[in-house]
C-alpha cells in the first residue's frame, strides 16, 4: 500500500500508527462508497420494483403501477435518486422502508442485535471446534485421527448451510427433540423471569449457532492445523523440545501461541462468510436477524432497506478486517514494524 | 332492496372441525358431479379429547406465518396474506363476505339497503361496537376511512376497488350512505367487505401526507374494534394478539391469546407443527402430506383455494398468434396425469378462470378441453406445422416449433410442471425449453413482453370481474398475453353491470366459449390449500377467503 505523500510522510515522521489508521479508514470509506454505488446500480438495474408489491392485481394495473412508482419517486432520473439518497445517508437519514412504512434505521437496529448474538455464538463454536480439533489432529499427525479431522473439515466446508440446518432440525428438534426447531424464544414467554428467559434464549440459540459455527469451522480447522504444522518446524519449537518440555506443553503453549497470530487474519477474512451464512441460517431457523431483513428486502425490492443493510454489512466486514489487522499487528512485532513503517 | 336481520352471536357449539373438513370437499364433490380425489384424507384418528364438544374459554394457539405483518394499518402496506389475516382479527369491515360465494353477513353494519336506482347504498351501523379505548364506532369512522382510501398521498393499493364511489355521506351517528356514479354487481363487496374501517378519533390527527411513513405511529396509537387486540410485536419474529375485552360479540373470542410466529421456511414450519411448537400452518406442500398423516396429533384440513395456475401464451409472437396452435397445445396437455403426479388428490383441472363454486348452477358446465393428442397433431398440421426433417419437432417456413416456457423458482409444483409439460408436448412435436427464473426477473420479462410462454397464477376475485384477464384495456397490465377481442370486451362490461350472479350466468357461459375457442391462456389446475392443525385446536374452519376466517371461534381443550 503506497498511501499519499502526506500520510506516508506522517508515518515516517513518527505519527506512524495514527497515519496508518487514517489511511486504512480512508480506504475503507472509499470501498464502502464503491460497494454502495454498485448495489444501488444493481438493484435499480434488476427487474422488478417495490411498486409490484404495493399494487394489487386488477383493472388498470399498468397505470396504477406507474402512479405508485411516481409516488415513491422511482420515476426520477437515477443519478438524482442516487445523490438524494447519498446526501441523506451522510446526514444519518436512511429513509423509510417502502414496504413497511417505517424508518429504515429502526428496521436495521431492531434486527442487528439478533444477528450479532448469533455471530458471536457461532464464532465461539467455530474457534472452539477448530482449535480443539486442530490441536488433536496435529498431535496425531498422519494417523487415522488426522485424516478423519481433515475429511470432516472438508465435509463441513462443502455442506450447504441450509441442508445442515434442516438436518440439525430433523435430528435434534424432531427425532430427538432436545432443542426447539426455530425462533429466538418460545411462544409467549414474555412473562417469565430474566433467568428463565435467558435459558430459553440459549436453548433457541444452540442449533443455529452450532450449524453456522460448524460450517465456518470446517475451513478454520484446516487453517489451524496447517498453521500449527508450520510453526512446529521452527527453531524455537526444537529448542522447547530440546529443553525436555512435554509435547502437550510444546504444542498447547509455545506452538499454539505463535500459530494464533495468523488466525486473527482468518477471522477478518471469514467475516463475509459469517454474514452470508447467517442469512441462510436465519431463514431456516426463523431467527429474526439482519439476514432475514435483507432477504425479504431484496425479494420485495425494498431499495432503502437493501442499501442501508449493504452499508451495515460492508462496514462490519471492513471494520472487522481492520480490527483483525490491528490485533495481528499487536500480536506480531514483525507486522507492527511494517505498519509503522507504512509499508 | 335487501335487509339482513342481525344474527345473534353464536355461542352454540359448532360442528367439529373434522366433520366440517369432511363436509367441504364432499359438497364440492357433489357440485362437480363426483370426484374421487376429493375425499378428505384419512389420518389423525385420535379422539378430540374435547369431552362434550362445548367450546372452552381460555388458552392460546400458535400460528406460523411465512412473513411478518406489514403494519397495523392496512392501507399503507401490501395486502399480503399474513397482513390481511392478522389485521382482519383486529379490525371489522362493514359486512362480511361468506365463503359460500352467496351470502354476506352483517358486521359493523347491522343492515344495509340500496336505493331504487342502486346508486346509493346506505348502511345502518350497530350501536354497541366500541373501539378498544371505549369510544363508539360511528358513521364518522366510515367517512374518514373512505377519505383515507381515496387520498392520493395515502396511495392505498386497493383504491381502484372504490373508484366508482362519488362521495360518502354521514346521515347521522349510525347511518352512512355511499353514493356511486353507476350501479354494478360488486358494489356491496367493494365498499362493505373488501377493506376494514379505521378509527377516525385515533388516526385522524395524523395528516394523510405522513401516513405512508408512519407505520410505527399507527402501532403506538392503535385502537381496535375486532375480537383481538395487539399485545406485543417483535418484528420478524412474533406477534401476540389477546382477547379484546370490549369486543361486541358476547362470549367471543374463546382464546385468550393467539401467537403468530414468523417462520419463513416451509420445511421448518412443518417440523414445528409436528413437534408441537406451532398449532396451525397455512400451507403444506403435497409432498408433506404423508408425514402429517403419519403423525397422530396433527390433522390435515383441505379446502379449495381460489388460486388458479395457467400458461399464458405471448400472443404477439408466432406461433402463439395462431389460435389453432394454442388450441393444439391445450389439447396436447394431459392435465389429469400432470395434476396427479404433482398434486395427487389435491388439485383438479380447470377450463377457464371460472371457479365452478362461484357460479350458481355451474356444476359440469365449464368442462376443460380433453386430452386429445390426435386432434392436437391434426390442428398443428392444419396450421402448417409439420415435422419435415424427421427430428421429432415440427417446423414451418424453416422454423422449428420450439419455445421457452418459464416460471418462478421456489415453487416446487410449477417447476415440476415445466418438466412434465416438456415431456407431454414433445409427443405432439413441440420442443419446450423449461426455465425457472427468480420471481422479480420473471415479472420483469412478462411485463415487458420479452417471453414466449409462462406458467403463473391468479387468485380469482369473488366479484366475478374477469376484465383483468381478457379486457383490451388491461393489455400491458394483468392482460400480459395481449389478448383482445371486441365481443369479449363488450361481454365483460355488460357482465360487470349485471345486478347479481344469477344475471351473470349467460355472460359467463359465453366467456367460457370464447376461452375454449381462443385459448389465450391454457388453464392447468386449481389446487386445494392443505393446512395442518394440531388436534388440540377445535372450531377451526379455514376457507378460501381466509384461513383464519373464524379465529374468534377457535378454542382449545384443557392443557394436558
Amino acid at each position: 500500500m503506497g498511501g499519499t505523500g502526506a500520510l506516508s510522510g506522517a508515518a515516517r515522521r513518527g505519527g506512524g500508527f495514527a497515519g496508518y489508521l487514517a489511511r486504512r479508514l480512508g480506504a475503507s470509506a472509499l470501498l464502502l462508497l464503491l460497494v454502495v454505488t454498485l448495489t444501488f446500480g444493481l438493484i435499480h438495474a434488476a427487474p422488478g420494483s417495490p411498486a409490484d408489491q404495493l399494487v394489487p392485481a386488477g383493472p388498470g394495473e399498468a397505470e396504477r403501477r406507474a402512479r405508485m412508482e411516481r409516488a415513491l419517486g422511482l420515476d426520477r432520473p437515477l443519478h438524482e435518486q442516487y445523490t438524494a439518497w447519498l446526501a441523506a445517508a451522510v446526514r444519518g437519514d436512511w429513509g423509510t422502508s417502502m414496504l413497511q412504512g417505517r424508518p429504515v434505521a429502526r428496521v436495521i437496529a431492531e434486527a442487528l442485535p439478533a444477528t450479532a448474538l448469533l455471530a458471536v455464538a457461532a464464532m465461539a463454536v467455530e474457534y472452539t471446534f477448530a482449535l480443539s480439533l486442530g490441536l488433536w489432529a496435529v498431535r496425531r499427525r498422519d494417523r487415522f485421527a488426522d485424516h478423519a479431522v481433515r475429511g470432516l473439515s472438508l465435509l463441513l466446508f462443502s455442506i450447504p448451510a441450509f441442508w445442515l440446518g434442516l438436518m440439525a432440525i430433523l435430528v435434534l428438534a424432531y427425532l430427538w427433540p432436545v432443542f426447539p426447531a426455530g425462533g429466538m424464544y418460545a411462544p409467549g414467554t414474555d412473562h417469565l423471569g430474566t433467568a428463565a428467559r435467558l435459558g430459553d434464549l440459549l436453548r433457541h440459540l444452540a442449533l443455529p449457532a452450532l450449524v453456522l459455527g460448524l460450517g465456518l469451522g470446517g475451513n478454520t480447522v484446516r487453517f489451524v492445523r496447517n498453521s500449527l504444522l508450520d510453526v512446529l518446524g521452527e527453531d524455537f519449537v526444537r529448542t522447547a523440545r530440546a529443553k525436555g518440555l512435554s509435547e502437550r506443553r510444546v504444542l498447547g503453549v509455545h506452538a499454539l501461541r505463535n500459530a494464533l497470530a495468523p488466525l486473527l487474519q482468518i477471522f477478518g477474512l471469514t467475516l463475509p462468510a459469517l454474514l452470508n451464512g447467517s442469512l441462510v441460517v436465519e431463514v431456516v431457523f426463523a431467527w429474526p436477524g439482519l439476514g432475514r431483513v435483507v432477504f425479504q428486502a431484496i425479494n420485495t425490492r425494498d431499495i432503502p432497506v437493501v442499501l442501508a443493510a449493504t452499508v451495515v454489512g460492508a462496514a462490519l466486514v471492513l471494520g472487522g478486517n481492520l480490527l483483525a489487522d490491528l490485533l495481528h499487528a499487536a500480536a506480531d512485532p514483525r507486522v507492527r514494524r511494517k505498519v509503522v513503517a507504512g509499508a | 332492496m335487501r335487509r339482513h336481520p342481525f344474527r345473534h352471536p353464536r355461542v352454540r357449539p359448532r360442528p367439529s372441525r373434522r366433520v366440517a373438513a369432511l363436509a367441504v370437499p364432499l359438497l364440492l364433490a357433489a357440485a362437480l358431479g363426483g370426484c374421487d380425489g376429493c375425499r378428505r384424507p384419512a389420518g389423525g384418528a385420535a379422539d378430540d379429547g374435547a369431552g362434550d364438544g362445548t367450546p372452552r374459554r381460555g388458552g392460546q394457539v400458535v400460528i406460523a406465518l411465512t412473513s411478518d405483518v406489514g403494519a397495523v394499518n392496512e392501507v399503507i402496506v401490501p395486502a399480503t396474506v399474513p397482513t390481511a389475516e392478522v389485521l382482519r382479527r383486529m379490525f371489522l369491515p362493514l359486512v362480511e363476505e361468506m365463503p359460500d360465494y352467496r351470502t354476506v353477513e352483517p358486521r359493523l353494519a347491522e343492515s344495509w339497503e340500496f336505493s331504487d336506482d342502486r346508486k346509493t347504498l346506505t348502511f345502518r351501523l350497530r350501536d354497541d361496537v366500541v373501539w378498544s379505548d371505549g369510544v363508539p364506532v360511528t358513521a364518522r369512522d366510515v367517512e374518514f376511512t373512505y377519505r383515507a382510501w381515496t387520498d392520493p398521498d395515502v396511495a392505498w393499493g386497493g383504491a381502484f376497488t372504490v373508484e366508482a364511489v362519488e362521495r360518502v355521506e354521514v346521515i347521522d351517528e349510525r347511518t352512512v350512505a355511499f353514493h356511486f356514479e353507476r350501479a354494478y354487481a360488486s358494489q356491496l363487496l367493494d365498499v362493505g367487505a373488501g377493506a376494514l374501517i379505521l378509527p377516525a378519533h385515533a388516526w385522524g390527527e395524523l395528516p394523510f401526507s405522513e401516513w405512508r411513513a408512519s407505520a410505527d405511529w399507527f402501532r403506538e396509537n392503535l385502537v381496535v374494534d375486532g375480537p383481538f387486540r395487539l399485545a406485543s410485536w417483535a418484528p420478524q419474529h412474533e406477534i401476540v394478539l389477546e382477547r379484546n375485552p370490549l369486543y361486541y360479540e358476547e362470549g367471543l373470542p374463546y382464546l385468550d391469546r393467539v401467537i403468530f410466529r414468523v417462520v419463513p421456511d416451509q420445511t421448518s414450519q412443518l417440523t414445528q407443527l409436528l413437534n408441537g411448537e406451532v398449532d396451525f400452518v397455512f400451507q403444506l406442500s403435497p409432498d408433506d402430506v404423508a408425514r402429517v398423516e403419519a403423525a397422530d396429533d396433527v390433522e390435515l384440513v383441505t379446502y379449495w383455494s381460489r388460486g388458479v395456475i395457467f400458461i399464458g401464451w405471448n400472443l404477439s409472437k408466432p406461433p402463439f398468434d395462431d389460435a389453432r396452435v394454442r388450441r393444439a397445445l391445450t389439447l396436447g396437455i394431459d392435465r389429469p396425469t400432470l395434476i396427479d403426479s404433482i398434486w395427487g388428490r389435491f388439485a383438479r383441472p380447470l377450463a377457464s378462470p371460472i371457479v365452478p363454486e362461484m357460479v350458481p348452477g355451474a356444476a359440469g358446465r365449464f368442462e376443460p378441453l380433453p386430452y386429445d393428442p390426435e386432434r392436437a397433431r391434426a390442428l398443428l398440421a392444419e396450421a402448417g406445422w409439420e415435422d419435415r426433417d424427421g427430428d421429432g419437432v415440427r417446423e414451418k417456413d424453416g422454423r422449428p416449433l420450439a419455445f421457452t416456457l418459464i416460471t418462478n423458482t421456489g415453487n416446487r409444483q410449477r417447476e415440476d410442471a415445466l418438466v412434465i409439460l416438456q415431456d407431454q408436448l414433445r409427443r405432439v412435436g413441440v420442443a419446450i425449453e423449461p426455465r425457472a427464473l427468480e420471481f422479480n426477473t420473471l415479472v420483469g420479462q412478462v411485463t415487458s413482453g420479452a417471453y414466449d410462454a409462462v406458467i403463473t397464477a391468479w387468485v380469482m376475485p369473488t366479484t366475478l370481474d374477469y376484465r383483468f384477464a381478457y379486457a383490451t384495456s388491461e393489455i400491458g397490465g394483468s392482460n400480459f398475453v395481449g389478448y383482445s377481442d371486441p365481443r369479449m370486451d363488450a361481454l365483460l362490461t355488460e357482465m360487470r353491470e349485471a345486478p347479481d350472479r344469477e344475471a351473470m350466468r349467460p355472460y359467463l357461459a359465453e366467456m367460457h366459449e370464447i376461452q375454449q375457442r381462443d385459448q389465450p391462456y391454457t388453464f392447468l389446475w386449481q389446487s386445494q390449500r392443505i393446512s395442518g392443525i394440531r388436534e388440540r385446536v377445535h372450531g377451526a374452519e379455514p376457507n378460501h377467503l381466509y384461513s383464519l376466517f373464524d379465529l374468534r371461534e377457535w378454542w382449545v381443550g384443557p392443557e394436558r
